[in-house]
């Protein structure tokens, strides 16, 4: 059994290197127009008590959200949790369902609207806005040629792209035989 | 900056980070400071609002707006008192360590610890890593220079940095990160009421090289300084004003003074990219090209001249600001602005100013990728590190350590100046400063009100907010007021609902964020949204002496929880005061 071949890909950032810039929300954002998505960030830059990074879908291999989507707009993928916005029906049973707060329910603003002319628009208002909305998750720029759009726009290069065979490579078995090292050297001394 | 900006990658060995939210202000120079972490510097960050620098840092001191004074006198007096300080490069290369000594004797870790709250073990901790280090650095902004004393806020700084000798190598130096890419370059080239590149208007320097190269009696008396400028325009000594790269009626403070203001004036010019709130307030609009349609060189906060490279042209035949000027100046029938390329008016520069930049050329700075000055001439290497030869720039070549005090209030700032000086025998012409706050919060404002930056937008949001990848995409939060957790609790206002903050400066409404990291009772809001501008509610009376500025980063304020009906009364109200121009609509429409 090979792990690269069970896992989904994912992308997730290391707080220690992340500045918090947001440069990945704005190239999120970019792609997500490009490939003709709902037009909003899907990760989203979240400053806590103990620091600063972006906050994506870990695209769980058994993820709660598409078990519990009833219409299938979340799909198990090949090697990740598929998107199918056209068909979400904006019920936001994954937003609940999801363990990161890594989904949520978006809309979009009427592109023929501009907030300056009209402000309520721009005033973040239910009532007003009106919207129906869509579960918006990171679906790793699919579609995009080279990859996450996040992960190549990050200045620090705190964004990292994980599959399975760096998983298996240079996280398992790094540390595994860093650790066994570690050990031997240790107890012969 | 005494220092390059790359030094806290590669030399320093602390990093002293006070008034700079660094990660979301200058995060490329946060990243040099992270890369330097990475290679061992340890991190020191003072600041009201606990920054995502302050996150990482290895001590974080959290103090109240405006404290600055009170620590940096006790961070020193513990210095000296347990012989932390450099005795040989006190003695040898500065002027006044006695007068320094003498007037903060008295501040003491205990006194501020009750006075501010602050744990005289982190002070300590902070003194000794300072002190100790052998290349510590300072880096400071706003939170430093943007109070009524804020120029004696610098001076403390300076002589921190003097007393451990923390200047001249590599990775040390007194550091304020500037804003944008030219600032420093504005400063250095004269957009300033006292300068021109040859240096202060009033010095003989300035006025020999006026004639020489400009062939003209130089007015000898510094001009209008910008804050007072609403002030001339009501008293009727300024007619005409022409702003350009600037949102004043949103950068300024107390924005409702100023818009009242610019109405009086006969004439109002604006040239600008966007027509910005600024410019529907004008008489007359130039539209201008952008920094991508223009050729010249950039200096920033490194003092390294940099050539910027035109990448297409100009939509539209419009022309780049310097040739808009010459074009005005060439009609007013004015001698001397017959320029054809930016690389003259460059080459005037040096002429003006040959000890800066007699040796940067176009030439060396296409090649050498910039250079920093002063670099005097051809086969000069450039300054990256000043003061290298421990000399000041004053004519005995020492540095002045200046002594500062701390009063209660402005008004007696004359008379503890002169008691400092008579306590510590200094002679009149010898500086002395004095800290103080310039508000205090009352019952009826019972909040300290201060402002900041958000990473995602810049300044007034001219461009950043025009551009959809950073409004829709980077900044999902919009307009916000940040209050810190006990006046939630007090006001009963939790994150999501709507607010007005309120002041006798002008009032904003917005949506609330409780946010955690700001010091407890403050108030912080931005000044990128015309919706809720920060700037609104600052303090345009009180000023620093020396250098004008007002205390942006200190009001005070009250804040009331409203409805969602009256904060949308409120917004389209707002809304109808910062953008009054139908041609604006009819722009965006089209």
């Amino acid at each position: 059994m090979n792990l690269s071949n069970r896992i989904n890909n994912f992308v997730i950032a290391d707080p220690d290197i992340c500045i918090g810039c947001a440069t990945c929300m704005a190239a999120c954002y970019e792609s997500a127009y490009e490939r003709g998505k709902l037009a909003v960030p899907r990760l989203v830059v979240t400053r806590t008590a103990s620091g600063v990074m972006p906050n994506q879908c870990r695209q769980c291999d058994d993820s709660p959200c598409a078990n519990v989507c009833p219409v299938g707009a979340l799909t198990f993928g090949e090697d990740y949790i598929e998107t199918h916005e056209e068909i979400c029906i904006g019920c936001k049973m994954c937003t609940l369902a999801c363990p990161f707060g890594a989904i949520r329910a978006e809309s979009e603003i009427m592109p023929s609207i501009d907030n300056t002319i009209v402000p309520d628009y721009n005033l973040g208002l239910e009532s007003v806005l009106g919207n129906k909305s869509v579960a918006v998750k990171c679906d790793l720029c699919n579609g995009r040629e080279d990859g996450p759009a996040c992960v190549e726009a990050c200045p620090t290069h705190a964004l990292m792209f994980i599959n399975g065979s760096i998983m298996d490579g240079q996280v398992v078995s790094q540390k595994a035989s860093d650790a066994v090292e570690s050990f031997i050297e240790n107890r012969t001394a | 900056m005494t220092n390059d900006l790359v030094e806290f990658a590669t030399d320093a060995d602390v990093i002293f980070c006070i008034g700079t939210n660094t990660s979301e202000c200058h995060p490329i120079i946060a990243m040099q400071m992270l890369r330097g972490m990475k290679r061992g510097a340890k991190l020191i960050v003072i600041d009201p609002k606990k920054t995502d620098m302050a996150k990482k840092a290895d001590i974080f001191l959290q103090i109240p707006v405006g404290a600055n004074i009170q620590l940096l006198n006790t961070i020193m007096n513990y210095i000296i008192q347990n012989d932390l300080y450099k005795k040989d490069f006190v003695e040898k290369y500065c002027h006044g360590f006695e007068y320094l000594k003498e007037a903060i004797k008295d501040f003491t870790l205990e006194r501020l610890e009750k006075e501010i709250g602050a744990d005289p073990e982190k002070v300590k901790e902070i003194a000794e890593l300072y002190a100790k280090a052998p290349a510590s650095s300072i880096a400071y902004t706003m939170g430093i220079t943007q109070f009524v004393d804020g120029t004696a806020n610098v001076m403390s700084l300076s002589n921190l940095a003097l007393i451990t000798g923390q200047i001249g190598r590599p990775g040390t130096g007194i550091n304020p990160l500037r804003g944008q890419n030219n600032v420093q370059g504005a400063c250095d080239m004269g957009a300033l009421p006292n300068w021109i590149p040859a240096g202060n208007v009033t010095t003989e320097y300035a006025q020999s090289q006026a004639k020489k190269v400009w062939d003209i009696d130089l007015n000898p008396n510094p001009g209008y300084i910008m804050t007072d400028v609403p002030h001339h325009i009501e008293e009727g000594r300024i007619k005409l004003l022409y702003v350009f790269g600037e949102n004043p009626a949103m950068s300024d403070p107390w924005t409702e003074h100023f818009i009242h203001a610019v109405r009086e004036l006969e004439t109002f010019i604006v040239q600008d990219i966007f027509l910005t709130e600024t410019a529907q307030l004008a008489d007359l609009v130039i539209p201008a090209a952008t920094w991508t349609e223009k050729e010249g060189t950039f200096l920033n906060t490194s003092r390294v001249v940099q050539h910027l490279a035109k990448a297409i042209e100009p939509v539209a035949g419009l022309e780049p600001d310097w040739k808009v000027i010459c074009n005005i100046a060439n009609i007013m029938r004015l001698k001397g602005f017959d320029f054809a390329k930016a690389e003259e008016i460059w080459n005037e520069v040096r002429k003006l100013a040959p000890k800066m930049f007699g040796g940067i050329s176009y030439d060396r700075i296409k090649k050498e990728q910039g250079l920093a000055w002063p670099c005097p001439d051809e086969s000069h290497p450039g300054t990256p590190v000043q003061y290298a030869d421990l000399k000041s720039f004053l004519s005995d070549g020492k540095f002045r350590i200046v002594p500062i005090g701390h009063a209660n209030n402005e008004e007696e700032r004359e008379a503890f100046e002169s008691e400092i000086r008579k306590k510590c025998k200094i002679p009149e012409d010898y500086p002395v400063a004095c800290g103080m706050p310039s508000a205090k919060p009352t019952k009826v404002y019972p909040c300290m009100f201060t402002t900041g930056r958000k990473v995602y937008h810049y300044h007034t949001g001219t461009m950043t907010r025009e551009c959809k990848a950073l409004e829709f995409g980077a900044d999902i939060m919009g307009a916000a007021i940040e209050i810190s957790p006990d006046i939630a609790e007090s006001q009963g206002i939790k994150t999501g609902d709507y607010a007005i903050v309120e002041n006798k400066n002008g009032k904003i409404a917005a949506k609330v964020f409780v946010n955690p990291d700001l010091i407890e009772g403050t108030i912080f809001t931005t000044f990128h949204y015309y919706e809720a501008d920060g700037n609104k509610l600052a303090d345009a009376e009180h000023k620093d002496p020396l250098s004008g500025m007002n205390p942006l980063k200190m009001s005070i304020a009250g804040i009331k929880k409203i409805s969602e009906e009256e904060f949308r009364n409120f917004r389209i109200k707002e809304d109808e005061l910062m953008h009054p121009s139908q041609m604006y609509k009819k722009v965006k429409e089209a």
